[in-house]
């Protein structure tokens, strides 16, 4: 039986560091059992794409990046254009069927399931953590539980997404995951950390 | 007498002393001190020497301005040089220690340099130092160096962590003085969100400097208590805004020396802060400025303001005989306080007449008022004994004879307000002359930005106050935030005469009859002397000015001289002020550490490091590694050898006679789909790719739109619409961007996607002459057999489930494949293939082997395709396809980029085995004068297992129409020459024949 392998290996399960006079006041962690699959439509096609996206996933496809659409199937990115990104359970069967339902004459889909390590940072000071590398207004009045955003941290290009308003989850290039969490855990240090167990498939 | 501490007052906290060293004496001071005020309250006159002539120092200020009492501060990691004292927030156990003096700071030998002073004028050095040699100046600089200047940095690493942050605000207030207080109430009330900004440890500006118990210390304490109300105002204490950007953007340091932060627990020292904001409100208040006076250095000689706010907020006294010598009514403040206070003070005012109301108020307290008298002269040496008076009737008339000296220990000078423009200046915005208060005011301001109070020229408390509110109101209402009675702010009533406009009699020098340095910096020793020399040897211009007297340069920028200087400048050359001009203000405002400028970009976090989808594997399995561009690479593995040099021959022997695995997930590798996705390809590379069939493979080469090699790689067809892409690991991101670019911009109709895959597929090259067979071994049910998976041909299969794409190709010129698999799958498969493979004696190899294998075979990478040379420059020439069209083809034509002489691809051999080839020689025919930049350069080298000698890939001029020539491979970093011979860059099997097998 081949085993998957997590880029957060090394670190995943692992100890957190105290913060200031021994404070906890952060959960790291990675949540695992997702499918990403990308589906981007040819510009004079991309209605029917959306449309069957949308059949195809119980829900509407999003008008912008920011704000992300909860389908009963997943999560629905807008990521371009013509491009929308979806987080779904990885047992389904939502790539097969999205690769038969969209014909290649309106657009192409892609697997990027194993691309995007998907790295949490759950608490109360988890704001404070981040504003220290994104360059973004972290206030919920800009970016909402729920909402998201591509964005870029430690020079490597992410989605931030905001799942609820302490607890922001940060789909890093694969590559580089080991690095932003290094980095992540660093920022987090003086507000005291610990690193969650793996989950599987959480809020997708 | 010396500066002392008064029994009470001020707003220090007494019950909280704090104690530190200054020179190795323990000092007491209290919390609420400065170090600077600290010391003057212990009596400690002498901080610093100075620049050049080593004179003495004391403080001159109370604020970042401070030319003279520069300190160091920490030990070993933790030192610190040139913080101003009068800056930095007294915490216990601070070690602090002057600067710039040997063998200590009473007892400064280097003083000597006052005996040589008639030579050391300005640019003194850019004459005196220049000969006899041609480079004598590199001998003279360290001394000159040593014996000049400020403190020095610590070479130990600093422990303290230091760290970046982002913030994003509606109202911005920097300055939290009766402006940026009424400001951001103003702004808060709006509704806005705001953040508030001072440099000061406290909140209040020029109001801390008012006597407790006055209606201005009241106000200050119900408008913090205003703040604390409010819910979305965020103050930020201890704080310097040191730059504005483009885009409302300021940059903020953050200090926190006050918590004693411990890098343990996680804390910042100190945090560069970047704020995005709607609006942007300047309330930075004003800076005095000194009379330029003989002997105007002297330890004791410090400015009116300063010691209003040395009596008033740290309860210490000046001295007890005090003078003041002023062209304003400022300076009448610190008068009168410090009669209260019961120093017996003696005002000297240049002008005539000064204002009634106040002149009586003078008389009323004992102070000694002498209007029209300059003081011309302090007196004493390490400390002052006295001032020399004279009349004064303007500075077109001339100095009145001594008139008579008196006794004094203090000498407070005012002449006149400088508003801290700095920051509204930073992004090109000059400022303009005022002439009624004969200052320069901000020149304007960008869209969303404002000024408030003394910064824009307002001196009054109540101005100051009325304008911040409305700024505030104003920002806010800009922003969508409006509410009324949002700028209602309550203005204390200033009826102690003080609180008027600023009445100055402009003076800019006070000319001496006797021998005495007039300094107009004081922290880079420049004097009135200097600057008229500067214009008599022809430098007109204020930025010559001070790039040749080094005038305003230094940590304190010239917050205190530069004013002075322009206007010296001007009455030299008969010009208006304004004609003259300021010289350019750029960041930071006040210095910035380099450490917070780094944050935590430092060791580990320096930069992002890249990691293979195996890398935790070859951790486990004894590799070590090497970076490469941002990857993190197996360089070579334990089981070959303790030294890279050791190593790497051995991998190099198990691919060349069995099998080994290596690492190839760093290619590129990119997804391209869609009907017309042959088409685009067809198009990027110089070869066709309309007709290659499903499961097939074709290298390929795509140009530059300028004709020179972008990169190459390897497409694979998947089926009708689909390709799967691969190119090298240094061009992945460029190509992805370039193939962006051609289809969002000059291809917009055809009907393709990439995207990149980097990231989601694993690479593991099975190279050797039993590669089939150890591929066999680990996919025992899948027929690898020639026939059906031929050289460049490709399957798709899997392996318990787990996709595979494996494609016959070769880089290191042995029967080889590439297996590709997702990611997180990448550990399971390679392990997979090497237990299956193990009877075979299959072994992993890393990057040196791996790019030293394909120099054998003669393969161009990175270090050939520096992207200046074409496809004929590698020896491509003919993968061109002479019907199609490609990018590139156009301008591949030019006769720059087809003459024979291009620097192009050959083999070297060497022709000495005891001697080092080294990559990056210049090649040289024998005999000729090793000088300039040779015929070419050696691209690769390695040790060849199969020739049993060191070969090189070279570029060279005319390329193989040398074959079978010598040249001369010189390194002339190391004085090093090699022979070698010139051969075809194909060493081994010319004929293809191993990885046609």
């Amino acid at each position: 039986m081949l085993e998957r392998t997590s880029a957060l290996a090394s670190v995943i399960p692992g100890k957190g560091k105290p913060g200031v006079g021994g404070a906890i006041g952060l959960q790291l962690g990675e949540a695992r059992g997702f499918a990403l699959i990308q589906v981007a439509g040819f510009a004079k096609a991309m209605g029917k794409v959306e449309s069957r996206l949308a059949a195809l996933t119980g829900g509407r496809v999003p008008e912008n990046v920011r704000i992300p659409v909860q389908t009963g199937a997943g999560w629905v990115f807008r990521t371009g254009p013509e491009q929308v990104w979806l987080v779904v359970p990885a047992a389904g069967d939502v790539l097969a069927r999205l690769t038969r339902e969209i014909a290649p004459e309106f657009g192409v889909v892609t697997d990027l399931s194993h691309s995007r390590t998907r790295i949490f940072i759950d608490g109360a000071r988890s704001v404070d953590a981040l504003k220290k590398g994104f360059p973004l207004d972290l206030s919920e009045a800009f970016l909402a539980a729920g909402e998201a955003a591509l964005t870029g941290v430690h020079h490597t290009p992410v989605l931030l997404h905001r799942v609820t308003r302490d607890r922001f989850e940060i789909y890093a290039m694969r590559t580089f995951a080991l690095t932003v969490w290094a980095w992540l855990a660093d920022a987090s240090h003086e507000f005291g950390y610990e690193v969650a167990s793996s989950e599987m498939g959480h809020t997708v | 007498m010396t500066a002392y501490r008064l029994s009470r007052g001020g707003r220090i906290d007494r019950r909280r002393p704090v104690a530190f060293l200054f020179d190795g004496k323990p000092q007491i001071g209290f919390a609420g001190d400065t170090i600077a005020s600290a010391l003057l309250g212990n009596g400690v006159m002498l901080l610093g020497r100075g620049f050049k002539y080593h004179r003495p120092r004391g403080v001159f200020a109370a604020g970042p301005e401070e030319p003279n009492a520069l300190l160091t501060l920490g030990e070993a990691g933790r030192r610190e040089p040139n913080i101003a004292a009068t800056t930095a927030e007294l915490v216990d156990g601070i070690v602090a220690q002057s600067q710039n003096r040997w063998p200590s700071l009473a007892l400064d030998l280097m003083a000597i340099n006052q005996l040589a002073a008639p030579v050391l004028g300005a640019g003194f050095y850019y004459k005196t130092f220049m000969g006899p040699a041609k480079k004598s100046w590199m001998r003279y600089e360290p001394l000159i160096r040593r014996a000049a200047g400020l403190g020095k940095a610590g070479v130990a690493a600093d422990p303290d962590r230091y760290e970046g942050r982002h913030e994003f605000t509606d109202v911005l207030v920097i300055g939290a003085g009766p402006a940026g207080l009424a400001a951001a109430i103003a702004a808060g009330r709006s509704g806005a969100r705001v953040l508030l900004v001072e440099q000061d440890f406290a909140l209040g500006g020029s109001l801390l400097s008012e006597p407790a118990g006055a209606l201005e210390a009241d106000w200050l304490a119900e408008r913090i208590a205003d703040l604390g109300r409010l819910g979305d105002v965020t103050v930020l204490t201890r704080t310097t805004a040191f730059g504005l950007y483009d885009g409302n953007t300021a940059g903020l340091t953050e200090r926190r020396d006050h918590e004693r932060p411990d890098p343990a627990s996680g804390r910042a020292r100190q945090v560069t802060v970047t704020v995005r904001a709607g609006a942007i409100i300047f309330a930075t208040g004003a800076i005095e400025r000194p009379l330029v006076l003989a002997n105007n250095d002297r330890p004791g000689v410090m400015l009116a303001s300063a010691a209003r706010t040395y009596l008033n907020r740290f309860g210490v006294a000046s001295g007890k005989r005090i003078v003041v010598a002023t062209n304003n009514d400022s300076a009448y403040r610190a008068a009168f306080d410090l009669a209260d206070a019961g120093a017996a003070v003696t005002i000297a005012d240049l002008r005539a007449a000064p204002d009634e109301i106040l002149a009586a108020r003078a008389r009323a307290k004992g102070i000694a008022l002498l209007p029209g008298t300059a003081v011309a002269e302090v007196l004493g040496r390490r400390a002052v004994a006295g001032v020399r008076l004279a009349d004064w009737k303007g500075e077109d008339q001339p100095i009145g004879s001594a008139r008579e000296s008196i006794e004094a220990d203090s000498v407070l000078l005012a002449g006149g307000w400088s508003p801290t423009v700095h920051l509204t200046s930073h992004r090109g915005i000059k400022p303009v002359w005022r002439e009624d208060i004969a200052t320069f005011v901000p020149g304007g301001f960008a869209a969303g930005q404002v000024g408030a109070g003394a910064v824009i020229g307002t001196f009054t408390l109540a101005g100051a106050i009325l304008e911040g509110a409305t700024a505030g109101a104003r920002s806010a209402q800009a922003l969508g935030h409006d509410r009324s009675g949002a700028a209602d702010i309550a203005i204390p009533a200033a009826d102690r005469g003080e609180d008027g406009d600023l009445r100055i009699l402009p003076a800019w020098r006070i000319p001496s009859r006797r021998h005495g340095k007039a300094f107009v910096d004081l922290q880079n020793d420049v004097t009135v002397d200097d600057v008229t020399q500067a214009w008599r040897e022809g430098y007109r211009a204020v930025e010559h000015l001070k790039r040749y007297t080094t005038l305003g340069m230094g940590t304190d920028q010239g917050k205190t001289s530069n004013i002075n200087a322009l206007a010296l400048m001007a009455g030299l050359s008969g010009a208006e002020i304004a004609e003259v001009g300021t010289t350019t203000f750029r960041p930071p405002y006040t210095p910035v550490a380099l450490g917070a400028l780094a944050g935590r970009a430092v060791g580990a976090h320096f930069r992002p490091v890249r990691r293979s989808p195996l890398h935790d594997w070859h951790v486990a399995n004894g590799a070590t590694f090497i970076e490469a561009g941002p990857w993190l690479r197996a360089w070579y593995y334990a089981w070959a050898g303790a030294t890279p040099a050791e190593a790497y021959i051995k991998e190099m022997e198990v691919v060349r006679r069995g099998v080994g695995i290596a690492d190839v997930s760093t290619l590129g590798k990119i997804d391209v789909q869609g009907p017309d996705a042959a088409e685009l390809l067809n198009r990027v590379y110089v070869n066709g790719f309309l007709k290659l069939a499903s499961g097939k493979a074709r290298y390929g080469v795509m140009l530059h739109d300028d004709g020179t090699v972008l990169d190459d790689g390897t497409t694979t067809r998947l089926s009708d619409t689909r390709f799967f892409m691969t190119t090298t690991t240094a061009q992945a991101g460029e190509v992805m961007s370039w193939l962006e670019y051609l289809l969002q911009t000059a291809w917009k109709d055809l009907r393709v996607h990439v995207s990149s895959l980097t990231d989601e597929w694993a690479g593991m090259s099975v190279s050797g002459p039993k590669a089939r067979e150890a591929l066999q071994l680990a996919l025992p049910g899948e027929d690898l057999s020639g026939e059906r998976l031929p050289y460049m041909g490709a399957i798709e299969t899997a392996l318990e489930g787990v996709p595979l794409r494996i494609i016959r190709l070769s880089f290191s010129g042995e029967l080889a494949y590439e297996v590709f698999t997702p990611a997180d799958y990448g550990i399971a498969v390679w392990q997979h293939i090497l237990t299956a493979a193990a009877p075979l004696g299959m072994k992993p190899y890393g990057l040196e082997a791996l790019a030293s294998l394909r120099i054998e075979k003669g393969h161009v990478a990175g270090l050939e395709i520096d992207h200046r040379n074409t496809l004929a420059d590698l020896g491509l020439a003919k993968m061109a396809g002479r019907e199609k069209s490609f990018v590139g083809k156009s301008l591949m034509q030019r006769p720059n980029l087809n003459r024979e002489d291009r620097w192009s691809l050959v083999g070297l051999e060497s022709l000495e085995p005891d001697k080092k080839v080294r990559g990056g020689s210049i090649l040289f025919a024998p005999g000729e004068e090793l000088k300039g930049h040779g015929h070419g350069y050696i691209t690769s080298v390695t040790w060849s297992v199969e020739l049993d000698r060191t070969i090189a890939l070279a570029l060279y001029d005319g390329a193989l129409k040398h074959e079978g020539e010598e040249v001369i491979a010189a390194f002339p970093l190391k004085d090093e020459q090699v022979r070698l011979r010139i051969v075809s860059p194909h060493f081994i099997d010319r004929e293809g024949k191993r990885l046609h097998a």
